[in-house]
Formats: structure tokens, C-alpha cells, sequence
């Protein structure tokens, strides 16, 4: 692979395609894209045309025609995505996977990978099963275990999670908090069922623990929505929030089913008040009332 | 491994190398509330805008320069010239920044500040502009001439934005880690008295002594003993902390470990508040790294000396910064203050003596070690010692992280440091440290930044968050702000402070609402003796300061509100 030359063009068009790909999966995928354009232009310099050609044939939807887009060619017609109809919680499933995706990519993602679903449940009713199987199917890691993990905030956990976790703290009463960080990290909050296995695992009451997942606002006992926004009620957000931002947020989540809220005293970014963090990231101004928009009316 | 210190000079020209390398070095500040202003986008625009221009460059995520009203920042030294700090780089500026990174042009409407050369107090003078090119003329003004830094004194702040926080060779290039192979060579008893030469006291509000809470833990009997890092910031508008652990993680961690070999305990814990992501992250990265480096666990640079650290994440709760209730979180508890005494020095972490101080407590340790006890309380005033770290918010043009000599005046920190107040208003309140320090009127910015003499205002330095508040603001509500947070953060164990505070507000609420006579502010004054005495710790204690302050400096927007 060391011995692949580039045309100076060809460089520079790698770069941007390369800039294009979500940051994660940046150095991993390297290597299969150099190998895959050393074969496109056999023994002479990759080029430009090269990359263009490797792009729209050797590479699967829906990566294709994002990055064809990215790197200025004229992506395939868009297609709308096929009227699903969804059962069980298949579509929140839906929408935390496309949440993975990186902004500007998603509405190609979301048209393509609706058609992939189209094509599985053959007029059928989209469920569970079907949405899982497309992350297992077609979708890279890292991206695949953030939302298989997502999806374990959905409710049904698996209790070696909790053993595991057990183990790697110990069971002595000082771990405890250290454990419910953990397991509420993995699946999003603290079941019932969970708190009983923690009790179970390290034999510290179960009455302990609820009072300690209670009294400490960092515990969710409650499964969070889709979406999870955290309103920053502290002094600086306070004072600069005169025109009542904050209510009306609270206004639009209350409408909002699978949107929850929490209220919480300074995220820490006084400077930038009014505050919200959305689904763990921290926006301001008109930027914030656009993603709440986005995830309240969409 | 770093085992003597041979090897941390070696770390040092390591550290040099990506400080100082042949390459342009571009620092982007990505701090949680850089990161809320867009710093994510800059920096992957530059990303790729550097890669597809075919540039050289060294590009560093960093934390906060405290320029926060101008993110996102990003700094860039060409070789030999001097550093370039830029404001508002948006994901728009890039390509031009990017062209001028490449042809080494400046940016003049962009750009801040230039620094020629810093005066760090640890290594002396960090020079960048080594070329001997004249200065004469530059298009940029010198960053000392600028009304943001001229007042301040980065003792604390030496390293942050300037260095990646996550790389243990930057921090020791800037002389890090030799304060504690110094602390080693030292008897533990001189580095005691040395602190309380210093002169140093707890950051964390209450301005306790250091040394003398050093001393009392170092005396208690037992051979188990504990530090803990108190990094709760529960008080809302307080955001320093956070930052200053995400800007330079390692200076808490060498506190830590020098104390530890004076106090003579082998555990620390560093509380960090549960929704901190970043600053958790930052900070159990240096602790790995510090470990991995052989700088904490067993025979810490061959002086027989064993520690670790273990990073505890909190709970969300206010009442936990109180140093009683955190222990009880550290033990797996539910957060409620216990009686003292016993005092934690003699009976903290489960029964033993335990030292808990402020996170910026512990950050003035390797200083003190290195430049000694003199040179440290030549800094501040009369009997406060050193520097305060305060992060300023609310109506103020530059809001930011700073850092001044302790007896600076508030006014100036207002106007010069600050901006003053933005939109032609006019300066009502001061908050200077938190809620529990009440609010004080816009006379009293003659005050300076003191421990006594905001005590004897009848406020308190706190822990400085320092928020500022126009003529716009209803003193009145403001108050029932803040006593709706007390409500909201009793821990429930005393009556007055569960009852009567929510009592309070509801009186508040009837006020507000046109419905109280002259004799409910009799009621408050009433009502505030009895649940200030009664209570068991400080949140009850000072959870009247908000009304009774501003009762008694913003009586007029209370009598706009009697029938
Ligand atoms: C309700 C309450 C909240 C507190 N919050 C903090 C805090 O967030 N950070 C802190 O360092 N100290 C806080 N303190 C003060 C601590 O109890 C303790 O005095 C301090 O950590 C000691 O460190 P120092 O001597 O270095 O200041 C709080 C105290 C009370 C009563
Ligand atoms: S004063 Fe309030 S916060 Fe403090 S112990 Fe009593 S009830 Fe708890
Ligand atoms: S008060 Fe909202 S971020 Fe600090
Ligand atoms: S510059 Fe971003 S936190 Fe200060």
C-alpha cells in the first residue's frame, strides 16, 4: 500500500472525502479506501476521476451519496423515503440511530435507510426486530455498538451488564454510587429491576439504594425520552433569560411526548446564557431554540 | 516511566518539542462552554482546511485561555513570531485563516491579541518571538496593553489554553512535576510550615487556613488518612472550576500528591460534580497518565512515597460541597451534613483524619513548593494571600475566567477586565461569590477582592463566582430566585431549613404577586434570626443572605411592591 502515488488533484480530493467521513471512523476506513483506489488505477496515479468512479461504484448506500455529495459530484436523485408505518418502538429506534448520524448527512440517511426498512417489512409494519437488524447489518462500528447501547435506554436490559459492572467495582458500600454512575451510563437510567439486581449482586439493601437514587439528582428513575434535554436554571441563565426562553422551552417538551426534561443549576457556560444541552451536547440562543425546535414539532 | 529527575527534564524537551516544534502550532480552546459556542465545528473545519492545504501544522485541542466572550478562541505561533490569539472563530473564518496560516500572514480584524513573550512564574520568560524581527507597527496589539489582561495575574491560570491538557509533556515543559520532586527531597513537616507561611488560604469560601487544617490532619493520630479535591460547584453560576480542571488537570493532581506526602496520607479523592463530562475525562486521563508515568503509586520518584488518586463522580446535589455531606457521598450515603465535631481532620472518610480543600486550594501547592513561601505572600493583601481565580458573568461586556491579585478592587475588575456593563446600562448588584453571599449595591464595587473585607460587608468571597447585574434586574425576584435554589437543595434533615425557607418564598411569592403590607418585611427580618441559628450547617445557615442583603441595599424595589 505504501507504494500508491496520487496525482496532486487526486491528493487534494482525497483529503476532502476523507474530511467528510464522520471523525471516528476516519483512520479505520483509510487503509480500505487507498486499497480499493490503488485498484481502480492499477499501476498509474490516482486521480480525480479514480476517486469519483471508486466512490459511486464501489461504495454501499447510503455512504455513497453522502459522500458523493461531499466531494461535489451530482449525488442520484434523491429519493423521499417510503410512508413507513411503525409499531411497537421501532420508530424511537429509528430516530436515536439517525441521531448517530452527523447533521448534514441525515436527511440522505434518513430517505435511504427508510427504503432499506421498505424493503424488509414488504408493506408490513415496521417492529423492533426490523430496526436492529439494519444497524446489525449496515452499520460500521464505532457507530453500531453507541446505538445498540442507545437502545438499551429503551427499557429491556441485560442483567450480565449489571454483573459485570458489579465485578469490575467490588461490592463494598463506597462502590455504590460509582456502580449506579455505571449502570445508569449503560442503559440510560436506573430500573427498578436494575436497583434489585444491584441489592442482589452486592448484598446491600435494595431500601439503600433507592434512597440514594433518590436523593441524588444525577439518578434518573425514569426511562428518558428520544430525546433528553437538561434546562439550565443557574444565576447567569437566570438573569439573562428576560424574555422567558426557558418557560417556553418547558412549554414545548410538555407537548412533546418522547422529549424529557430536567432542570439543572449551572452547566458550567455562565458566559454564554441562556443555556440548554441537548441530548448531552450544551447549545445556546438561536441555536438552541432551533434543536429544540427540530426535536419537539419533527 | 519518569523515576527521577533526569527523566522529567527528558519529559520536559519532550513537551518543548510540541510547545516549540519546527511546525505552526494552532490551539483551539475546547472547553465545555467553548464547545457551546461552536468550538467543535472550528476545529474540524481547521482539520480539514490545514490536511487539504498541505500545511504542516501542530493542532491542539486546549482549554480555556478565560477569553469565553470572544469563543471560539484559537491561537496560532509560527515559528519564531509571536502567538496570534484569535476570537469568534467561526466555521466561516476558517478558510481565510487557513490561507493566512499558509502564506504566515496575520489576521488583524480577527485577532485579539499577539503575545511576544509570556512571563510564566515557573519557568520564567516562554518567548515566541525569536525571529528579531521589529515589533515596531505590528497590526495586533500586545497582549499586555490590553484592557482584559493588564490586571490580571495568571499564577493558577499559567498553563491554561496554552497547553493540551491532555499530554503530561506539555505540563512538565511548563514546569510541572518538579515542585513535587522538590516536595520529596523536603522534610513533610517543612512543607507544612511552609504552606502556612504562605499564608494560603481555603478557596472554597469559608477561607480557612490551609496549613493549619494541614497541620491539625498531619497531627491526628492513625496511620490511614485521606485527602479529598472538592470540585462540587454546586452553587448556580459558577463555572471556573469545570474550566480550570478542563485546562490544566495535571496542576490538581501534583497538589494532591504533594500533600499527600506532607499530610502523610496514601488515598485522595477528587469530587468532581456528576455533570461535568469533560472536566471528568480531562481529569481521569491525568490521573491515568500521572500513573502510568509512575508519578503516582508505588515509590513515587524513588522517595520511598506510595499513592494513588481515585476519581469520584458526584451526585448532582449542592449540599455536597459541604465538606461533611461529601464525605458521606464518598462513602456511599445519602449527601446530609453531619455534626461537627468531630472535625473531619481528626475524623473525615470513613472515620479517619481527612483533608478537604477547594480544587484551587490544591492547585496553589506546587506553586508555593517551587517559589516558596516569601515570594508567595509578597502576592494580595494584608491577610489574603495570592491570587483568586473568578469567573465573571451576568451583564458584563467580557465574561470569562480570570485571575487577580487578591485586594484588587471589584470596580476595576468590573470596568477593565470586564468591559463594564453591556447595552448603556447602568451597574445595580454584585453577586460576588455565590448565592450565599448575597448581593451587594453598586456603591460597594469600591470593595476589594478580600476574605475579610467582604465579610465584613456582610458577603462573602465564596468560591468567586462573581455574577454582575444591571439596573434591569427586580432585586425582589432575584430573591426569590435564589431562595427557590435553597428550597430545591435543602437536604431536608433540619425543620427551619426545610420549612421555613419555603415559607419565605411563599411570602416572597405573595409579595410579588401586589398582595403584602409593610409588616411582612417585619416577617422576613422575624423569621431570618431564628432559621440562620437553628440550622445545622451553612446552606441553612446563609439561606436568608439572599432576602436580608437585598433587603437592606435594594429597599426601594421592595416598598415598589407594598400596597
Ligand atoms: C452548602 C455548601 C456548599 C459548598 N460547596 C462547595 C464547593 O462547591 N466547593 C468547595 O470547594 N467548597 C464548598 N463548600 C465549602 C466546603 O464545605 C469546605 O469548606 C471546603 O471545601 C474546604 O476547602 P478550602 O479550605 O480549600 O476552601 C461548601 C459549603 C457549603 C456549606
Ligand atoms: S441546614 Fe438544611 S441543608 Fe444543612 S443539614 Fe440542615 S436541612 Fe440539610
Ligand atoms: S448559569 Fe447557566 S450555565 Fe451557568
Ligand atoms: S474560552 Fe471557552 S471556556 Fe473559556
Amino acid at each position: 500500500m505504501a507504494d500508491v502515488t496520487w496525482t496532486p488533484e487526486g491528493e487534494k480530493l482525497f483529503a476532502k472525502l476523507l474530511a467528510a467521513v464522520p471523525e471516528a471512523m476516519r483512520e479505520p476506513i483509510k487503509p480500505k479506501l487507498i486499497q480499493m483506489l490503488a485498484q481502480r488505477a492499477g499501476s498509474g496515479s490516482i486521480d480525480e476521476a479514480a476517486i469519483k468512479t471508486m466512490v459511486q461504484e464501489d461504495l454501499p448506500e447510503p455512504q455513497k451519496s453522502a459522500l458523493m455529495q461531499a466531494i461535489g459530484m451530482q449525488a442520484p436523485p434523491q429519493q423521499e423515503g417510503p410512508v413507513l408505518e411503525w409499531s411497537g418502538k421501532s420508530e424511537i429506534m429509528f430516530e436515536l440511530m439517525l441521531g448517530e448520524v452527523p447533521e448534514g448527512m441525515r436527511s440522505i440517511f434518513r430517505g435511504k435507510l427508510s427504503a432499506v426498512i421498505a424493503q424488509k417489512t414488504q408493506g408490513g409494519a415496521v417492529t423492533d426486530d426490523h430496526v436492529n437488524a439494519v444497524v446489525n447489518e449496515i452499520v460500521p462500528e464505532p457507530f453500531k455498538s453507541n446505538i445498540l447501547k442507545k437502545f438499551k435506554t429503551l427499557g429491556d436490559f441485560d442483567p450480565a451488564i449489571i454483573a459485570a459492572i458489579v465485578e469490575r467495582f467490588g461490592t463494598s458500600r463506597d462502590k455504590l454510587m460509582f456502580i449506579m454512575h455505571a449502570v445508569q451510563d449503560e442503559i440510560g437510567y436506573l430500573p427498578r429491576e436494575a436497583m434489585l439486581a444491584i441489592s442482589d449482586k452486592t448484598g446491600i439493601p435494595v431500601s439503600a439504594i433507592y434512597s440514594v437514587a433518590s436523593f441524588y439528582k444525577a439518578f434518573r428513575l425514569q426511562r428518558p425520552g428520544a430525546h433528553h434535554v437538561k434546562l439550565c436554571c443557574g444565576t447567569a441563565c437566570h438573569i439573562h433569560d428576560t424574555a422567558g426562553v426557558g418557560r417556553e422551552i418547558e412549554h414545548k417538551i410538555a407537548a412533546s411526548p418522547g422529549v424529557s426534561i430536567e432542570k439543572t443549576l449551572c452547566l458550567g457556560c455562565c458566559d454564554c446564557a441562556p443555556v440548554v444541552e441537548i441530548d448531552g451536547k450544551v447549545y445556546k440562543g438561536a441555536e438552541a431554540q432551533a434543536k429544540i425546535d427540530s426535536i419537539t414539532l419533527g | 516511566m519518569i523515576t527521577c529527575a533526569d527523566d522529567l527534564v527528558k519529559a520536559k524537551e519532550q513537551g518543548n518539542k510540541r510547545l516549540f516544534g519546527s511546525r505552526v502550532r494552532v490551539n483551539v480552546g475546547t472547553s465545555t462552554c467553548c464547545l457551546a459556542k461552536g468550538a467543535e465545528l472550528t476545529y474540524n473545519a481547521l482539520a480539514y482546511g490545514i490536511t487539504s492545504a498541505g500545511i504542516n501544522a501542530e493542532l491542539v485541542k486546549t482549554g480555556c485561555n478565560g477569553m469565553c466572550w470572544a469563543e471560539p478562541v484559537v491561537e496560532v505561533h509560527q515559528p519564531g513570531q509571536p502567538k496570534i490569539i484569535y476570537g469568534k472563530v467561526t466555521e466561516k473564518e476558517i478558510p481565510r485563516l487557513v490561507k493566512a496560516i499558509a502564506n504566515n500572514e496575520v489576521l488583524a480584524d480577527l485577532a485579539i491579541a499577539r503575545v511576544d513573550s509570556e512571563d510564566h512564574i515557573l519557568v520564567g520568560s516562554i518567548d515566541y518571538a525569536t525571529d528579531g524581527a521589529s515589533l515596531a507597527g505590528h497590526p495586533v496589539a500586545a497582549i499586555e496593553t490590553t484592557d482584559f489582561a493588564k490586571m490580571q495575574h495568571r499564577v493558577i491560570l499559567r498553563n491554561a489554553g496554552a497547553i493540551d491538557p491532555e499530554n503530561i509533556d506539555e505540563y512538565i515543559a511548563r514546569g510541572g512535576y518538579f515542585a513535587l520532586a522538590k516536595a520529596l527531597t523536603m522534610k513533610p513537616e517543612k512543607i507544612v510550615r511552609e504552606v502556612t507561611e504562605s499564608g494560603l488560604r481555603g478557596r472554597g469560601g469559608a477561607g480557612f487556613p490551609a496549613g493549619i487544617k494541614w497541620r491539625m490532619c498531619r497531627e491526628a493520630a492513625g496511620d490511614v488518612k485521606y485527602l479529598i479535591c472538592n470540585v462540587s460547584e454546586g452553587e448556580p453560576g459558577i463555572g471556573m472550576h469545570r474550566s480550570f480542571l478542563e485546562s490544566d488537570p495535571h496542576a490538581v493532581v501534583e497538589g494532591l500528591i504533594i500533600g499527600g506526602y506532607a499530610i502523610g496520607a496514601r488515598t485522595a479523592y477528587i469530587y468532581v460534580r456528576d455533570n461535568y463530562r469533560v472536566a471528568l475525562q480531562r481529569i481521569t486521563k491525568a490521573v491515568n497518565d500521572a500513573r502510568e508515568a509512575g508519578l503516582l503509586g508505588a515509590d513515587i520518584l524513588k522517595s520511598g512515597f506510595c499513592m494513588d488518586i481515585i476519581v469520584k463522580e458526584g451526585g448532582g446535589r449542592y449540599v455536597c460541597g459541604e465538606e461533611t455531606a461529601l464525605l458521606s457521598c464518598i462513602e456511599g450515603k445519602i449527601g446530609e451534613p453531619r455534626q461537627r465535631p468531630p472535625f473531619p481532620t481528626n475524623s473525615g472518610l470513613f472515620g479517619k483524619p481527612t483533608c478537604i480543600n477547594n480544587v484551587e486550594t490544591w492547585a496553589n501547592i506546587p506553586v508555593i513548593i517551587e517559589k516558596g513561601a516569601a515570594w508567595y505572600s509578597a502576592i494580595g493583601s494584608a491577610k489574603s494571600k495570592g491570587t483568586k481565580v473568578l469567573s465573571l458573568a451576568g451583564n458584563i461586556s467580557r465574561a470569562g475566567m480570570i485571575e487577580v491579585d487578591m485586594g484588587t478592587k471589584i470596580s476595576q475588575i468590573i470596568d477593565v477586565t470586564g468591559g463594564g456593563i453591556p447595552g448603556g446600562k447602568k451597574l445595580k448588584g454584585i453577586q460576588p461569590g455565590g448565592p450565599s453571599g448575597g448581593v451587594l449595591p453598586a456603591s460597594m464595587a469600591r470593595l476589594t477582592i478580600d476574605y475579610d473585607e467582604l465579610a465584613g460587608a456582610g458577603s462573602m468571597l465564596g468560591s468567586g463566582g462573581m455574577v454582575i447585574m444591571d439596573d434591569s434586574n427586580d432585586m425582589v425576584k432575584l430573591a426569590r430566585y435564589f431562595t427557590d435554589f435553597f428550597v430545591n437543595e435543602s437536604c431536608g434533615k433540619c425543620v427551619p431549613c426545610r420549612e421555613g425557607v419555603c415559607r419565605v418564598r411563599d411570602m416572597l411569592d405573595e409579595l410579588i404577586a401586589g398582595r403584602s403590607d409593610k409588616t411582612a418585611l417585619k416577617a422576613f427580618g422575624d423569621l431570618a434570626a431564628p432559621i440562620t441559628k437553628a440550622c445545622a450547617c451553612a446552606l441553612g445557615k446563609t439561606a436568608m443572605v439572599p432576602v436580608t442583603s437585598t433587603m437592606k441595599h435594594f429597599r426601594a424595589d421592595y416598598d415598589s411592591y407594598l400596597q
